[in-house]
């Protein structure tokens, strides 16, 4: 290369990175007197990202001086990102809260309270139970943005041409599964045992065996003769799951379902929606009902279900503009505009909102209300592992418990000791039986060293949250 | 140049005989010191980066190592070496530990065969070679979560290509194979990073090759070597400084190495494929103990050092022996 | 028909057969994007697409914006590779002429920084730089990027440096040259295939760098690709047809910059792996 010419190039190179350089630092300067408030979301399928978007805009033209600042992350990523903030010292603005940390946060002062927000709007307006009270001290931390629930879903086809009933009972499931497990490319059911499946599949075969985790009180209740049970049937449909998918992430089952590869599966509206759109075809010969998952069908009305919540974090720089921000964007018609971006999958927690969802001139509600309504429903019956601990009584009822699992981190983070008794049971061979016990021991030991460092306290049992009486 | 290819790099000594002439003795002196001193200078940006943006840092965080930091509250006591016997006694970092031997021999070892294959084909004399090249850089310029998300599609067991083709299309085995078992998952792992990093290795070795001689080879077929003899008596000792400058780099990345190792399967199932950095990511991110991680990274340091050095006196051997 | 004539093909088949081998991911990949997303969830899969449509790549774009993080790396790619050249050359080439036991101790601290596991600095490195107010500053990536890749290029460039005859320098230096512009004007032009191979390695993971993108910065519009495609796709998946676009719009330019300086490449290393 020239001499010449290479000095121009490398001269005209540094120049012109050095400028980019100056004018884009320049140029957040016209943003700065707005008051910008961060909101931080894992909701991140492009068509919620749109919705989203567009409702940004109008509040910020509704609100010149305050500016929202979109902070899109991964469900995986959302809990180390948060941390990272707080570790640093970083503003948290309004974020989707990871359930786990709700117990260490609110206990450091690091959230404010949302009350305000529910006594505007009225509380007999919200689904009872969607609304997350701290039962130690009554007050609202985190603001219900949607709910969701599962259904079960099946091939109604193949269940027709092996001339099976429709499965609303353990003996049903497991006929069917063992039927039609290996035909044509098809697998029995989509009740996994991998890392999250292991767990959001599983409690509802635990809940309506009458079994659960913990006690209200925080005490054992995975030694109750229901969970025993419910392990068992579980680790039998196991078997007619695909090979794989001990593996899978959160939505391979849905893909499975989609591409008619397996039979049945137990799963949120997002199932529902992606093959409603995605795959008509499979859409057309798919029924949707309430899970009963017990013998005969018998047990409480309850099945997994999830509240996607936000908080504002007490170093938020601007809190009044963060809380007219959330109480714009989850309620009224924003509310039902973001909801009808994943209709079914994003299901608000206020009443006249989901009667609203339905009228909605939508292809998918249109071709299948039926499924939108099974699961609008079953937002009225569903209850969460982590944020609902000890729901189901030992007299077997399921009365909805606003405790927090302290220790959710360690029984259920990366690798959960449901999943993990699972995988050993289909992956090592361990039997049914010891792998139980084992867990049923972690349980207890986690429990206790979680005591052990921080002191434990249960709320007053009698405590009634507001909307539940 | 010499005759045989090698080019001459300027030793001290050459400089010295060249400038001799040239400066007397008291002018040789100082043009050596400013000589220094003008070298001292050139060196300090890099120096100063690395010393802002990674000495400092990780003096912070081997100062977080010897204190027990509460997440939440960032409260910090001081806890010595508390942290550091308990990651010695945890059967967990040393099953983390021997995972990331597995993962960095299985990586670095297909890496280097299949890489140094693919160098040998494409060094041949083929129309379009150029271009070929240019593609073959593909995978590696790919980024970790897009080849990841890409290879677990191909593996998937109910929507993959590879299971179809192995046993529906071609029928070269009877079952699908279980990519994401606990016994397989690591070959899976290392067959995503094999594929994306071998670009890497074929390249170098093939720049290396090109700068072989024929006459060394042809000299060699003449004496009767046959191709395997050309290869192991001419070709190998001619691409192994590569090779083990190579080694040593991609060994350093393998045992470091996050993204490729956790994105397949989340350090699972059953922890299969919990290596050394995924295992840091769960104490801090899960267990939020922050400095029994930096402890546990350090730790990793130390280790990564020991290989190195033993790296480093394994070349200088191999480069007395070569000449 | 020869013997010769065999060979050759046989030379083809071999070296086009390998290519396709490593390539076919990539091939299904291509193949793939231009399938619609129903076609994309059948079983058993298809080879060529049935119907080809862009569907995949327009939606892409429009729902999730990702030129922007495209335009984000690609500035944070330039700005790197500007910045580690212009503190690895003069540094390599200091490594490279003086070769006493203090520029043998640095070129060594060199080795054992390569050694830090990135995942121990993310932290203390995110703290400082909140403090200075540089969090959620696309630029202040650039000195990180650079310390990341400063020990590689220090190496390899110390190697083209050392190939290159001192001589030169001697001779610019007579001419009345100082050391610094002897090195400017004379050594580094004809470093420069060098330089490019050194170059892409900066400009790889200012591109598609994942760890601390994704730690430092916080607003969604500033993000690079690698995090920006991971607050999608994480571990789970929406769109199939999207995964291929995105890996083509994310691959496309960098093969398109490979391609064209590939000549350069190849040259660049083989002249530096000498003396490894």
């Amino acid at each position: 290369m020239k001499r010449q010419s290479f000095s121009r190039a490398w001269g005209t190179a540094s120049a012109l990175s050095l400028a980019v350089a100056l004018a884009v630092a320049a140029g957040p300067a016209s943003a700065q007197d707005r008051k910008i408030v961060p909101f931080l979301t894992a909701e991140s399928s492009p068509e919620a990202v749109t919705q989203l978007l567009g409702l940004i805009e109008q509040f910020e033209e509704a609100n010149p001086d305050i500016g929202i600042e979109l902070q899109l992350t991964s469900n995986d990523n959302r809990g180390p990102r948060i941390i990272n903030s707080v570790s640093v010292g970083d503003e948290l603005g309004i974020f989707e809260i990871e359930r786990r940390l709700v117990p260490d946060f609110t206990r450091a002062g690091y959230l404010l309270p949302l009350d305000s927000i529910v006594e505007e709007i009225g509380v007999d307006k919200f689904i009872p139970g969607s609304l997350l009270y701290w039962p130690w001290d009554g007050n609202l931390y985190q603001f219900t943005s949607d709910l969701s629930a599962a259904t079960l879903y099946w091939r109604k086809d193949l269940f027709e041409e092996a001339g099976l009933a429709e499965p609303d009972s353990y003996e049903r499931l497991l006929e069917a599964s063992q039927k039609l497990h290996g035909q044509n490319n098809v697998s029995g059911n989509a009740f996994e045992a991998s890392n999250r499946g292991g767990v959001q599949r599983f409690v509802t075969f635990l809940w309506q065996n009458c079994g659960d985790f913990y006690t209200k009180d925080g005490e054992m209740a995975f030694d109750r003769e229901g969970t025993k049970q419910a392990v068992e049937d579980y680790a039998e449909l196991n078997k007619y799951a695909p090979d794989g998918s001990h593996s899978w992430g959160s939505l391979d089952a849905v893909n499975a379902f989609a591409a008619g590869r397996v039979a049945m599966a137990l799963f949120p509206g997002r199932l529902g929606y992606q093959v409603g759109t995605k795959a008509p075809d499979i859409a057309k010969v798919t029924g949707n009902r309430e899970a009963r998952v017990a013998r005969g069908g018998e047990g409480p009305r309850v099945v997994y279900g999830a509240v996607t919540s936000y908080s504002i974090g007490s170093t938020v720089k601007h809190p009044e503009e963060a809380k007219r921000f959330l109480r714009f964007l989850f309620t009224g018609k924003p509310l039902l505009d973001y909801a009808m971006g994943v209709p079914g999958h994003i299901a608000p927690a206020i009443k006249e909102i989901q009667a609203e969802m339905l009228e909605q001139d939508n292809p998918y509600i249109k071709e299948h209300r039926d499924w939108v309504e099974t699961i609008l429903e079953a937002t009225t019956y569903f209850n969460a592992e982590a944020q609902n601990m000890g729901s189901i009584t030992d007299q077997c009822e399921f009365k909805k418990s606003l405790v927090p699992m302290p220790w959710s981190s360690r029984v259920m983070g990366r690798e959960p000791i449901t999943s993990k008794m699972f995988q050993t049971i289909a992956l090592e061979g361990t039997p049914v039986g010891d792998a139980y016990n084992a867990a049923v021991e972690s349980f207890q030991t986690e429990m206790e060293a979680w005591k052990a460092e921080n002191g434990w306290e249960a709320p007053d049992p009698n405590w009634v949250p507001p909307g539940m009486q | 140049m010499h005759e045989d290819g090698t080019i001459v790099t300027a030793t001290r000594e050459d400089q010295r005989n060249i400038a001799a002439p040239l400066a007397g003795p008291k002018r040789k002196r100082s043009r050596r010191n400013t000589g220094t001193v003008f070298g001292l200078l050139m060196v300090t940006p890099a120096l100063l980066v690395l010393v802002c943006v990674m000495l400092y840092p990780a003096y912070v965080a081997l100062e977080s190592s010897f204190f027990r930091i509460a997440l939440v509250t960032r409260e910090e006591t001081f806890v010595g070496l508390a942290n550091y016997s308990k990651l010695l006694n945890s059967p967990e970092f040393w099953a983390s530990f021997k995972r990331s031997l597995v993962w960095s021999v299985g990586a670095i070892g297909s890496q280097m065969v299949v890489g140094v294959a693919v160098a040998l084909v494409l060094d041949k004399m083929v129309r379009g070679r150029n271009f070929i090249r240019g593609l073959v850089l593909f995978p590696y310029l790919v980024p970790a979560i897009v080849a990841v998300l890409i290879w677990r599609w191909i593996f998937s067991d109910t929507v993959g290509v590879a299971n179809w083709l192995m046993v529906d299309f071609l029928g070269i085995i009877d079952r699908p194979i279980p990519w994401f078992h606990p016994d397989w998952v690591m070959v899976s792992v290392v067959i995503m990073s094999l594929w994306k990093y071998l670009p890497y290795w074929a390249l170098f070795v093939l720049a290396r090759l090109q700068t072989l001689p024929q006459e060394l080879l042809e000299a060699a077929q003449i004496d009767g070597a046959n191709a395997w003899q050309r290869f192991w008596y001419v070709t190998l000792p001619w691409i192994m400084p590569v090779v083990i400058v190579l080694l040593v780099l991609r060994s350093i990345w393998a045992f470091n190495e996050f993204d490729m190792v956790y994105l397949p399967a989340g350090g699972g199932p059953l922890s299969a494929t919990t290596t050394i950095p995924v295992y840091i990511r769960s104490i801090a991110f899960d267990y939020g103990d922050i400095g029994h991680a930096s402890a546990i990274a350090m730790a990793m340091l130390v280790m990564v050092a020991l290989l190195t050095n033993f790296y480093f006196w394994v070349y200088r051997r191999a480069e007395q022996r070569l000449g | 028909m020869t013997w010769a004539f065999y060979r050759t093909v046989g030379r083809y088949i071999l070296v086009y057969g390998v290519a396709l081998i490593v390539l076919l991911p990539f091939l299904w990949v291509v193949l793939s994007a231009f399938k619609s997303e129903a076609e994309l969830l059948r079983y058993p899969p298809t080879l060529f697409p049935e119907t080809w449509t862009t569907e995949n790549f327009t939606l892409f774009f429009r729902a999730t914006r990702f030129h922007i993080a495209m335009f984000n790396s690609g500035m944070i790619a330039a700005v790197t590779t500007v910045l580690a050249m212009a503190v690895a050359a003069p540094a390599a080439y200091a490594l490279a002429r003086f070769q006493n036991r203090l520029f043998e101790s640095v070129a060594r601290l060199f080795v054992y920084t390569y050694m830090i596991p990135s995942i121990l600095l993310v932290l203390p490195v995110y703290k400082i730089f909140f403090s200075l107010g540089l969090a959620n500053n696309l630029w202040g990536l650039a000195p990180i990027y650079t310390a990341l890749v400063l020990p590689l290029m220090l190496w390899t460039l110390r190697s083209f440096f050392a190939g290159i005859p001192v001589e030169l320098e001697e001779a610019a230096m007579i001419d009345g040259a100082t050391r610094f512009q002897a090195f400017y004007k004379v050594v580094l032009p004809q470093a420069v295939p060098g330089m490019i191979a050194t170059g892409i390695v900066a400009v790889n993971i200012g591109w598609s760098e994942y760890l601390f993108a994704s730690t430092l910065l916080t607003s969604t519009d500033n993000l690079t690709i690698s995090p920006r495609l991971e607050s999608f796709m994480g571990r789970g998946l929406y769109n199939w047809g999207w995964l291929m676009a995105g890996a083509l719009a994310v691959t496309g330019p960098l093969i398109v910059l490979a391609a064209f300086m590939q000549r350069h490449l190849v040259a660049g290393w083989g002249a530096g792996a000498l003396k490894g």
